[in-house]
């Protein structure tokens, strides 16, 4: 039986490979063009490759973005561009336009069309034809209930992609142009400015239309069962720290559930573990009903920023017991916290010894991106990469 | 040149009077982003009462598992009545005319999509005669399509742009969650460009639709040269006497205009101006999405 694909967004190389560490099957990047995140990092054709490289030596996979609505200036170069990100070694273009779709499935064997949800498919008609015309998989819209997804998969036997976490649009992804009005940044073309995220006023209260979060945490068990291929988190934009905690957390949802040990005590668990990254409340919007009401914010409403997250771990040495890490927020002696490794393991201890980088002690470690030593008694292996958060602040300290 | 008027009435004397042979008709329940819609019987209707019009309907909502066996049937007698073409969204319709053996040509209608003559050409490859392009695209953009694409374009020339849907109750989640009166019309203003949004909602969600008109008369001049060209003026929230004004010079623009001095060209401009304003949409102003 095949196993369900966990697939992680990654904004630039470190994000990659944190990702497929902490246990992402594939991840999905974009190019310095023809990408909806027009502003983030992005990736460079070297760094493409890079990234193939790194993922194919772990049997993983590397998905491109090239889901832009193209206009006729972008037509120029992009076969070119599409031909050196083949040689780069792309298992997979996700995009929009079903003319570039069909270009490349018919110029190279090697590589999957997965159309975006740019295309918002939301019926088994729509993906007959896409299947029809060569495409391999069918990234579903997110205004779909776990029934529909069901029947599509039933009568069409496509490979679908549904999305399972992370920030929603408020609109029918591809159906607004709402950035182009009011910005003049293209929604289309990769500029989005979230306007939906904005306040308005009316002759009454004002009208806010942000979204919830989604999270289907509870909803993987039934996705496997219906044959979901590939479950899909957003956020290219996202800290390693979210990263790692997202995909970490689903990575032992989907082996615990192959594994037959997943239970209600886990799901608990894992759900809080979410929400200790979440920085905003969540919702399963249209999985199991029509979204409503309660799926939005309507007030005007600031990001909670996060800062559990302490430290980046460098290495560890077995015979001093010192944890060497980057400090990423504030710590003290006394704290206590979590660690966690890409392997899944998870540690709780008190911090009862901090070293700077020349090994004089501090009562507090309060330099960011500094190097900073830990003292942990443990025998579990503990990998470059694993990540340390707050659970609990020193008695004390508010 | 063809001129298709999506009209706000049953009654399409007027336009007729006018010269006007052409129609987009939304079909209720099964179109967004419009502020009226027609029955199928309404259709059936009009198509008796005017057997000479050309009569396009539009179905361009995102389509959902619980609506295929229902458009098939809808789609299936819309092909008896002789309708002239079908705007469409959602790539099921495709599926289905195939399926089906359907002779009614398809308008490929993805609102904020159809911006390139490649992706045109695709879709005509696949038996699609027309294309309704984006209202986001420049001039330059819409002519390069209008020349090298095989497809019969369709340029919404003058209108209330409708800007984005979501499938979400919008109006009524905010009403319910402050307790206000229910309405299915909101006029919103975004803070700091103070442009301003009417919201419909109807049982398929909301519609966007911006507060400023887009007056694009000035590409006419440009337009008219390709035989293979169509417009679309709509009427929705446009006043009807001011519409069927701008309507009268838009037809005898088209039918005239190869006599017209180039002061007579500017006056004729200059009456659109005065009627629908100066706002020109995305034509002359290139959308960036690079910021940095």
């Amino acid at each position: 039986m095949k196993k369900i694909e966990l697939l992680s967004p990654a904004g630039d190389m470190e994000r990659l490979k944190i990702t497929l560490l902490y246990g992402a099957d594939a991840v999905y990047i974009g190019g310095e063009k023809y990408s909806l995140r027009a502003n983030a990092t992005n990736f460079s054709l070297k760094e493409i490759k890079e990234a193939c490289d790194f993922a194919h030596k772990l049997d993983k996979k590397v998905y491109l973005t090239l889901n832009i609505v193209f206009h006729n200036e972008d037509l120029i170069e992009v076969k070119d561009y599409i031909e050196k990100v083949v040689e780069a070694g792309i298992d997979a273009f996700i995009v929009s336009d079903l003319a570039v779709a069909c270009y490349i499935k018919q110029n190279y064997d090697n590589v999957e069309v997965h159309l975006s949800t740019q295309n918002s498919t939301s019926n088994y008609e729509a993906a007959s034809f896409l299947k029809s015309i060569g495409v391999d998989r069918i990234v579903l819209a997110r205004e779909l209930s776990l029934t529909e997804i069901e029947e599509i998969i039933q009568k069409t036997n496509m490979d679908v992609e549904v999305f399972i976490h992370g920030a929603m649009c408020t609109c029918i992804s591809g159906r607004c142009a709402l950035s182009n009005y009011i910005t003049n940044r293209d929604a289309n073309r990769g500029g989005c400015a979230q306007v939906c995220r904005f306040s308005f006023q009316t002759k009454d209260k004002d009208f806010t239309m942000a979204t919830k979060d989604l999270n289907a945490v509870r909803h993987i068990k039934k996705m496997i069962e219906l044959k979901v291929s590939s479950l899909k988190v957003e956020g290219r934009m996202r800290s390693i720290y979210y990263l790692a905690t997202v995909i970490g957390t689903y990575r032992k949802i989907i082996d615990k559930i192959y594994d037959k040990t997943y239970d209600e005590k886990f799901l608990k668990q894992a759900e809080q573990t979410l929400s200790r990254v979440a920085n905003r409340e969540v919702s399963d919007h249209y999985l199991t009903k029509e979204a409503d009401y309660q799926d939005q914010y309507y007030t005007g409403r600031s990001e909670v920023s996060n800062q559990d997250y302490l430290g980046q771990v460098i290495s560890y040495d077995k015979d001093n017991k010192l944890l060497k890490l980057y400090e990423r927020n504030y710590f003290k002696i006394g704290d206590e916290v979590e660690l966690f490794t890409p392997q899944g393991d998870e540690i709780t201890f008190t911090i009862e010894k901090i070293f700077n980088e020349d090994k004089q002690e501090e009562m507090v470690a309060r330099h960011p991106d500094n190097i900073y030593y830990v003292y942990l008694d443990t025998k579990i292996d503990i990998v470059k990469d694993s990540m340390i958060r707050l659970i609990k602040k020193a008695k004390g300290d508010n | 040149m063809n001129i298709i008027v999506k009209p706000t009435s049953l009654n399409l004397d007027d336009y007729l009077q006018i010269g006007i042979n052409s129609f987009l008709l939304p079909l209720k329940d099964y179109s967004v982003e419009y502020t009226n819609y027609y029955s199928l019987n309404q259709i059936k209707k009009i198509k008796t009462q005017y057997p000479k019009s050309n009569i396009f309907v539009s179905i361009n909502k995102n389509l959902f598992n619980r609506d295929i066996e229902e458009i098939k049937l809808v789609l299936q007698e819309l092909d008896n009545i002789d309708i002239k073409g079908i705007f469409y969204y959602d790539l099921a319709i495709l599926n289905i005319k195939k399926e089906l053996n359907l002779k009614t040509d398809l308008v490929w209608s993805q609102t904020h999509m159809i911006t390139n003559y490649e992706t045109c050409d695709y879709y005509h490859s696949l038996g699609v005669e027309y294309a309704l392009l984006s209202k986001e695209i420049t001039k330059e953009e819409i002519l390069k399509i209008c020349s090298k694409s095989k497809i019969r374009p369709i340029i919404e020339l003058i209108s209330y742009p409708t800007v984005a849907f979501s499938k979400r109750k919008l109006i009524t989640n905010y009403e319910q969650n402050y307790n206000l009166k229910n309405n299915d019309k909101l006029q919103i203003i975004e803070s700091k460009t103070k442009q301003q949004f009417t919201l419909v909602e109807d049982q398929n969600g909301v519609s966007f639709i911006a507060s400023k008109l887009v007056n694009g008369s000035k590409l006419l001049k440009d337009l008219v040269k390709y035989d293979n060209c169509n417009i679309l003026l709509k009427e929705d929230l446009i006043n009807h006497d001011i519409f069927l004004e701008c309507l009268n010079n838009v037809k005898y623009y088209v039918e005239n205009y190869k006599n017209l001095s180039i002061t007579d060209e500017q006056k004729w401009l200059e009456k659109q101006n005065k009627l629908l304003g100066r706002n020109t949409g995305f034509l002359y102003r290139k959308t960036i999405y690079q910021v940095k």
